[in-house]
């Protein structure tokens, strides 16, 4: 269990449980978790032990069996599937460990997805997209579609559409997964320093020790509970 | 710091923190540092996008959708084609009714005493005018199938219209519909051999009647003599007094003439021949069953999309997009390939109908009439079968959650 209790917290949970298949497998089971506004968390732990799932209660795309959690102060337990949805695109930002770019449309567009049906404006959401790409070096790659560009750029592309929604949390399951490692090093300066300049939480699902030394907090999991 | 930091540390401007930086700067600025501005991306985008990803399977979903278009208007302006025919056929030369005799299968199998039924008819007291006809098909010149026509002196010629030339008085006088002295290259004074008998063209009529446009009319006498069927006709054509009640005119003389029909509209045309009905049965048959097949094509298209795309339908999600947008996005797609299908169809079926109505046979009996309320129903049934068979696949694209889907491979 993790005893840290910020004054402003991000995350808060208590006794989270999350099973599967008829409750005989607890990918969750018991958690206990605070994480503090701004902060870079580092999630730990073999396959399996529950790190993705946890990514996903906060996340608000999955609910939990039983337990409380509040994010950014909202208590995700008792949300409707409309509010998740509206949770998602308002505070949440989210980075998958493959990509998951559309093929078809180009670098600005993919950024742009969730922002369509908002209320910005479409030059804005041009606006915010081109900047956001700008900002992480594919400024020359504004019209690109995924499949010309490297496993990085692709990575970044997903970085910026996960920011687009300007997040207050952003949750990154294995961002570096599919990368080799100076790409991975270099995407982690970037959400480093987009943590730094914009105070938003940063939390990272990974079983790579480098990537969680970089993190100010490391949270070990294990058959489905937090260790250490 | 690495390769991609090249554009990061030439930052120019802080990353939204999230207060409005580059905002504030206009696309137009971003242009003058020589960076296009995209075009914002919209639902539709997306959607069109989809369908542009799949071309050749978009192109063979929009023409299988196509085909209940193509049987809506190929089938409807063809039946009403034959239906303003009949109508028009009906009041040739301004008649109020045609009388037809009562119990035959088809109106050329129609034969009445000419003189008897005359008589009766002209005994009705709002009856002003009685011209008796005889119809039949046979061949002339090259042309396998011709409707000919004889017709009273004074009568039925009297009614025809645009007719160049005087009407037939003699017995070895014919008169060409436009249609048929283009299609044998005839003029007035030429002779024509209809029968066995060489007959003098003394005018050539436009009726507005494809049927009889096409067709030859002879004195009634001739025609009667040539077919062995003297003293009968196969119809006649009333005129009735100024303000009489056609319809109870029209029951009055079935009423006192039990061997007749009177017909004034081409909805009773089924008094007398019941082709029209069973066309217009079979019409819709064909056209339900297209529609149906179309359904079933955009159901299935959307299906496999749905299917390809669950790992997308829960990306789109995890980032917000409502089920409601998932919904949306999903018919919008249906919705467009039915709006193609409508413009393929149409376009289509117009072709259909034009290539049948110039076929040999059926270019003298059926032009087809195009009206707002044939393409007003194939869009109306488009856009039925565009939510019928989307509407499946795009509700479970809504129940997809971004957990599963994310998990799918």
């Amino acid at each position: 269990m993790n005893n840290a209790t910020p004054a402003t917290a991000a995350v808060q949970a208590r006794g989270l449980v999350k099973r599967y298949e008829n409750g005989r497998i607890a990918a969750l089971d018991g958690v206990d978790l605070d994480i503090a506004s701004g902060e870079f968390t580092a999630i730990c732990g073999p396959s399996g032990c529950g790190k993705s799932t946890l990514l996903n209660m906060i996340s608000a795309i999955d609910r939990p069996d039983s337990g409380a959690l509040r994010v950014c102060g909202e208590d995700l337990a008792q949300m409707t599937s409309h509010q998740s949805d509206s949770f998602r695109r308002n505070v949440i930002g989210l980075v998958f460990q493959l990509h998951n770019l559309i093929p078809q449309f180009t670098a600005t567009e993919n950024v742009q997805i969730p922002l369509i049906g908002g209320e910005i404006p479409g030059p804005q959401r041009v606006m915010r997209a081109m900047e956001l790409l700008r900002r992480v070096g594919l400024g020359d790659r504004l019209g690109a579609r995924p499949p010309t560009l490297s496993g990085g750029e692709r990575q970044r592309v997903a970085i910026c559409r996960a920011l687009v929604n300007r997040p207050r949390v952003l949750l990154a399951d294995e961002p570096t997964g599919a990368l080799d490692s100076r790409s991975g090093d270099a995407l982690f300066d970037l959400l480093d320093e987009l943590r730094k300049e914009t105070g938003m939480t940063l939390i990272v699902v990974t079983h790579d020790p480098r990537v969680a030394a970089r993190a100010q907090r490391t949270l070990h999991m294990l058959d489905g509970r937090i260790s250490a | 710091m690495i390769s991609l930091a090249a554009g990061w540390n030439n930052k120019i401007g802080r990353l939204p923190a999230w207060p409005d930086t580059l905002l504030t700067q206009s696309p137009l600025g971003l242009q003058l540092i020589g960076m296009p501005t995209p075009r914002p991306l919209t639902l539709v985008n997306v959607v069109w996008k989809n369908l542009y990803r799949q071309p050749l399977r978009s192109c063979f979903t929009i023409l299988g959708v196509s085909l209940g278009v193509v049987a809506i208007v190929t089938f409807t302006s063809l039946i009403q084609g034959v239906r303003d025919t009949i109508q028009s056929g009906l009041h040739l030369g301004g008649a109020d009714l045609a009388i037809y005799q009562a119990g035959v299968a088809a109106d050329i199998l129609s034969s009445l005493d000419e003189d008897e039924t005359r008589t009766k008819l002209l005994a009705d007291p709002d009856v002003r005018h009685v011209a008796a006809g005889l119809g039949h098909v046979m061949p002339v010149g090259n042309q396998r199938i011709t409707v000919v026509m004889g017709v009273e002196p004074d009568g039925f010629t009297h009614h025809l219209i645009e007719a160049n030339g005087p009407p037939i008085r003699a017995l070895d006088e014919a008169s060409l519909g436009v249609m048929a002295a283009r299609s044998f290259k005839k003029k007035v004074g030429d002779t024509i051999n209809i029968g066995g008998r060489e007959l003098r063209i003394v005018s050539v009529f436009n009726t507005g009647t494809i049927v009889y446009d096409a067709g030859i009319t002879v004195h009634l006498k001739t025609l009667q003599e040539m077919l062995g069927r003297e003293g009968r006709a196969s119809a006649f054509f009333v005129d009735l007094r100024d303000g009489a009640d056609v319809d109870a005119v029209a029951a009055r003389l079935e009423a006192a003439i039990p061997e007749i029909v009177a017909i004034g509209s081409a909805d009773e045309y089924h008094k007398v021949d019941n082709g029209l009905e069973v066309a217009q049965s079979a019409a819709w048959g064909v056209t339900l069953a297209s529609v149906l097949i179309g359904s079933l094509i955009v159901l299935n298209t959307m299906w496999m999309t749905v299917l390809e795309r669950t790992r997308e339908i829960g990306v789109l999600r995890a980032v917000g997009w409502s089920r409601r947008r998932v919904l949306a996005a999903t018919l919008l797609e249906s919705l467009i390939v039915g709006a193609a299908a409508l413009v393929v169809g149409a376009l289509l079926g117009v072709g259909l109908a034009q290539f049948i109505s110039v076929a040999p046979v059926a270019s003298q009996f059926v032009k087809p009439t195009y009206s707002a309320s044939t393409f007003g129903v194939a869009a109306a049934a488009v856009i039925l079968l565009s939510v019928m068979g989307g509407a499946l696949p795009a509700m479970r694209a809504a129940r997809i959650t971004p957990s599963e889907a994310l998990r799918y491979e």
